[in-house]
């Protein structure tokens, strides 16, 4: 996948979970989730599972701390899909 | 340093299918402070150790503000049944310790957290109806204010830092002892009284 393919399939996973979808036309790299997306910080841990599922990968503690923008999970998600 | 956190257990973890939940769970939460839930129903765990760990996260971002997801830094340490549906207990955080009070329901769990063991005062509300983020945010602050002019005929505002998180102003100064919460049917605020009415 590229990271464009990766950013659109985070689009998804967290669009359910944006209550402002407003929000979302400026969605980005750059993104922060609670901030920019202000997702429910509970939400959070669903997103992991969700990509979780989606990707077939397990994240530990340290990887979730990582997650805070669409980047950082790009970048995450492009480093674990190759180790698998 | 004063947090809250208010869950509506209509729209929580609770649900979701057990698999999901226990999930979910995992990703929160020790074996060692699951030994400390015990007490209560394990369909519970979830949201009680959420709303708990949600509550002291907000404390220490009046110290440290991030929008990093660290539940596994925040450490509940002890947590004891008390009467009415509710307990208190300690969580550990980097090298602080704050003090938790928790209340539950079959509609809700409430958890405030703060650094010291002052008396927290703390109110929530059930709306009528289901708002939007930002009405309910608007609401909860416009009955927070109507509380304290209830309180005292005094001329009470609030504002906000640099990081959104708010501030009242009122007589004697202004005091950042205070959270908002909002989730589902519910909203609610904590805040140390001590601070706003120390000088009356």
């Amino acid at each position: 996948m590229t990271s464009e393919e990766l950013k659109d399939k985070i689009l998804e996973i967290v669009t359910p979970y944006v209550q402002d979808q407003e929000a979302l036309r400026d969605f980005s790299p750059e993104t922060d989730f609670l901030k920019d997306l202000k997702v429910n910080s509970a939400n959070l841990v669903d997103i992991i599972l969700d990509v979780e599922d989606e990707f077939g990968i397990s994240l530990d503690n340290e990887e979730m701390e990582q997650m805070v923008t669409v980047r950082s999970v790009i970048e995450l998600l492009e480093k674990k899909v190759d180790q698998r | 340093m004063i947090g809250n956190d208010i869950i509506d257990l209509s729209q929580s973890v609770l649900s979701y299918s057990p698999q999901r939940r226990k999930r979910w769970l995992q990703k929160i939460a020790s074996s060692e402070e699951l030994s400390l839930l015990k007490n209560w129903p394990e369909q519970l765990w979830p949201d009680i150790l959420w709303a708990i760990k949600e509550s002291v996260f907000k404390c220490q971002s009046r110290q440290q503000y991030s929008t990093k997801l660290i539940p596994h830094h925040i450490v509940l340490t002890s947590l004891h049944p008390a009467d009415n549906g509710n307990a208190h207990g300690e969580v550990h955080f980097g090298s602080n310790s704050y003090y938790v009070r928790l209340h539950m329901s079959d509609e809700l769990i409430h958890a405030s957290a703060s650094s010291t063991e002052d008396v927290v005062s703390w109110h929530w509300i059930k709306w009528g109806q289901i708002f939007d983020a930002d009405d309910q945010s608007t609401l909860l602050r416009k009955k927070f204010l109507d509380h304290l002019q209830n309180q005292s005929d005094d001329i009470w505002h609030l504002s906000s830092n640099q990081e959104g998180l708010p501030i009242v102003s009122g007589p004697n100064g202004d005091s950042d002892k205070l959270s908002f919460s909002h989730h589902g049917q519910f909203g609610a605020w904590a805040y140390l009284p001590s601070h706003l009415f120390s000088f009356k």
